[in-house]
């Protein structure tokens, strides 16, 4: 009798404590991981991402001009991106009983905007100016029984153009 | 026309919706609770009537493919002499308390010195060492085996084990892949179902062993003694709340013993029966 109730009562405290770690500590990290989003999305502006393929004739009041032969390069940004324990607890009762899952939605979102971000910068550093038919690719890294950690990795990847500034 | 190329911001909170995941986790959690606490309801109950349907004699054949073969002969003359003793105490309570021809009771003596008594599917009913050295006369000993024999006669065994397998199996089912932590949730309501009706269970094999005792001795004085063994023994022990016990507590079980000798007039003292002398060597009288 008294087994049991030790039993039981330490599997809820480890489990009580597993929720507040991950609900305080996921929210810390993902205000953190925004913040620095919203910095570098400032940072980068000025290199456009379009999802078009075709590269349109530019006015040269952008500052740019097309040349009859840009040089172009494959870009990509690259990011795993992990969701904490009390979030993963919340969607799986969420997918029991269905609607929308609120708590991977800012997973998702900070995942693609890194994503593009990294994109941006690589596009950067090759001189690029812009990159043109930009498109996702997103990935589940823990698959299966679901007692792993979720865990989700975006690709973003397209063409980018590098026009000499004239 | 040249096209003109921007990379605005874009507002914040369109593929992120507001929300309070706090919130959502209680909703979510209390709704799981209560789908757990009445399926589970309807499962264990569901699953102790189809047990408590299937004839004795399916239950005592299943009994003997795991019990008996898990259990050891006795292995020294004493413990022989000493089963039998207590198989001839079950043969004389079994006659007012035993109606079906296929329920057989058969009583295994543990050298052991826990303080307990048990009763397992197919009538097989164990009782401690520990326990037999605490019994000051037959009569108190008596009560303690009409109470195993009451579990047996009202297939509570049988009800525990179908209803516990039906929960476990669609638990399984549903939650297998499910995080840990759920797994504490779940199981937590069902223990709690569980000890519940065990507590039930051992109020109902209270009264049917006072029935037995009154019946085979004309009395039931003495039957409260295993109630103050375990009263006494616990005492110094923090016992945790009620509803997590799968006993009744003991002072209950004592007042209910003299309510139920009230309410059908059963006499409370008379003749005691001392223990026979193998059983008195037990208790080291």
């Amino acid at each position: 009798m008294s087994i049991f109730y030790s039993s039981f009562v330490w599997q809820i405290g480890v489990f009580v404590v597993l929720i507040v770690i991950g609900f305080g500590f996921g929210r810390w990290a993902e205000r953190r991981h925004y913040a620095d989003i919203r910095r570098r999305e400032e940072d980068f502006r000025s290199i456009v991402v379009v999802t078009s393929k075709i590269v349109p004739a530019m006015s040269s009041a952008d500052g740019l001009h097309v040349t009859t032969s840009p040089q172009t390069a494959l870009v990509k940004g690259n990011v795993v991106v992990s969701v904490d324990y009390f979030k993963r607890f919340v969607a799986f009762l969420r997918m029991l009983f269905g609607g929308r899952v609120h708590t991977f939605e800012s997973l998702i979102d900070r995942g693609r905007r890194e994503a593009v971000l990294r994109l941006q910068q690589e596009a950067w550093r090759i001189g690029g100016t812009a990159v043109f038919g930009m498109r996702f690719e997103t990935s589940s890294i823990t698959k299966g029984s679901g007692r792993g950690m979720i865990s989700v990795e975006v690709l973003a990847y397209g063409t980018a153009v590098i026009v000499p500034r004239g | 026309m040249a096209v003109k190329l921007r990379n605005p911001r874009v507002p914040e909170g369109i593929n992120v919706s507001r929300h309070s995941a706090v919130r959502d986790l209680f909703l979510l959690t209390g709704g799981l609770l209560a789908f757990v606490a009445i399926l589970g309801i309807a499962l264990f109950w569901f699953g102790g009537v189809i047990m408590r349907q299937l004839p004795v004699r399916w239950e005592n054949a299943l009994a003997d493919a795991v019990v008996v073969r898990a259990v050891d002969a006795p292995e020294t003359a004493e413990a022989r002499t000493i089963t039998a003793e207590l198989q001839a105490l079950a043969d004389r309570l079994s006659p007012s308390m035993v109606a079906d021809e296929e329920t057989r009771i058969q009583v295994h003596y543990l050298d052991s010195d826990i303080i307990n008594a048990f009763a397992t599917l197919g009538g097989h009913v164990f009782i401690a060492r520990g326990l037999i050295e605490r019994m000051p006369n037959e009569n108190a000993l008596a009560m303690v085996m009409a109470h195993e024999i009451g579990h047996v006669v009202e297939r509570h065994p049988a009800s525990a084990t179908g209803g516990g397998l039906l929960v476990t199996a669609l638990w399984s089912l549903i939650f297998g892949g499910s995080p840990d932590g759920l797994s504490a949730l779940v199981t937590g309501p069902d223990a709690l179902l569980v000890t519940g009706f065990s507590r039930a269970a051992e109020r109902e094999a209270d009264l049917r062993a006072l029935d037995a005792l009154a019946r085979t001795y004309g009395h039931v004085g003495g039957a409260d003694h295993i109630f103050t063994v375990f009263r006494d023994e616990l005492a110094a022990m923090p016992l945790p709340p009620q509803i997590l016990s799968t006993h009744p507590l003991s002072a209950d079980r004592i007042a209910a013993v003299a309510i139920g000798a009230a309410q059908a007039g059963w006499p409370t003292t008379g003749p005691i029966t001392p223990l026979s002398p193998q059983l008195a060597a037990v208790a080291g009288r």
